[in-house]
């Protein structure tokens, strides 16, 4: 078990998908494997004759996030995916992203603040964030990789933080765009970037004004607002309403295609 | 399972054993999906849910056999039967725990 368990600490230090195959009933029960992003065996082991279709298989659930007991003959596999944590990125150091930012820990987000104002951009504000950059967006964005994990949240106010945030997510593959602001801004930033050439999609992506409707007033009620948005696009899922006065599961079974039911 | 494994080593430093229990399958409306962790030491401790706080209780019965011979157990967690003592998801729907030693 203790291999097992260094390969997995080793995917998550190296913040890199992977998956763990654990035999949960049949012959074999207890024996697992730890595999890498392309199926391959890191650690452990499993049956010959099933690891390859566990590999395939496993390469598919990892593709969508996802952990799923599989039958193979009259083995069960529970194929459990190992993701990276998604990214949060906050710009804009103010009285939002305190609470924005340990909320997103909570609830599972790695989150990095950037602010060029050295005494926004403090760890006294922010004792508990994975990183804080005291420095204009540009340095963070040459650094990070803006992919399907990365959530870019705006709370600045200020175009001169905005723009190259903006320019540099126009054509990035991030999960979530969103910036603070009220609804006069947002139309207007809109109507700026159509003038320099965003398609009506591409200004469309873009979560603004930020947030759900809850009528929050203080700054950790917008913090709420705006992580309940961010969930609900991460699992493209729900309503944003309340469950009461709704039909349908209250849990949906994401992906069940991929199961063997 | 970064938190799972930052409590298993807290836990291992400590010098106890440790259970790790995952819901493998879920069918129907259960509260935590497939992935979910419950740990129990053999101090007592305990860390994460598999249900919610429905079968908790029974899995960690269940932990302490899997921590002294070290033993895996698959363990079927359906809806509760009338007698309200019985272990079972109030919510609906049916798990499946694997419990093992890590």
């Amino acid at each position: 078990m203790a291999d097992v368990i260094d390969a997995i600490s080793g995917l998550n230090d190296a913040e890199k998908l992977g998956a763990v195959a654990t035999i949960v009933d049949g012959p074999g029960f207890g024996n697992k494997a730890v595999l890498d992003a392309a199926g391959v065996v890191l650690a452990g082991s499993l049956p010959d004759n099933v690891i390859s279709d566990v590999s395939a298989d496993a390469v598919e659930l990892m593709r969508n996030e996802q952990s799923r007991t599989l039958a193979y003959g009259e083995r069960s596999v529970f194929i459990e995916t190992v993701a990276p944590q998604p990214i949060m990125l906050l710009f804009g150091a103010g009285h939002i992203a305190q609470p924005l930012s340990v909320m997103a820990q909570v609830v599972g987000f790695r989150v990095i603040v950037a602010d060029a104002r050295a005494t926004w951009a403090t760890p006294e504000r922010f004792p508990a964030v994975d990183r804080l950059v005291v420095g204009w967006p540009d340095v963070v964005l040459e650094e990070i990789e803006l992919d399907s994990r990365t959530y870019v949240v705006m709370l600045s106010h200020d175009r001169r933080f905005e723009d190259p945030v903006l320019a540099a997510v126009r054509s990035a593959p991030v999960a979530y765009v969103g910036a603070l602001g009220s609804r006069r801004t947002s139309r207007e930033r809109g109507e700026r970037l159509s003038g320099e050439g965003w398609s009506s999609e591409e200004i469309e992506r873009l979560h603004a004004p930020i947030g759900i409707d809850i009528g929050a007033e203080t700054p950790a009620e917008i913090a709420v607002s705006i992580l309940g948005e961010i969930t609900r696009v991460r699992y493209g899922a729900g309503s944003g309403l309340s469950l009461r006065g709704q039909a349908g599961r209250i849990h949906p079974q994401r992906g069940v295609e991929a199961g063997t039911e | 399972m970064r938190e799972e494994l930052e409590t298993y080593r807290a836990w291992t430093d400590a010098g106890k054993r440790v259970a790790v229990a995952t819901v493998v399958n879920v069918k129907g409306s259960a509260p935590r999906s497939e992935g979910s962790k419950f740990m129990v030491s053999d101090a007592g401790d305990m860390a994460g849910s598999v249900s919610g706080g429905c079968v908790e209780n029974d899995v960690a019965l269940h932990a302490q056999d899997v921590i002294a011979p070290g033993e895996p157990k698959l363990v079927t967690y359906g809806i509760a039967d009338e007698d309200a003592f019985e272990v079972g998801l109030t919510c609906g729907g049916t798990i499946q725990v694997y419990i093992e030693k890590w």
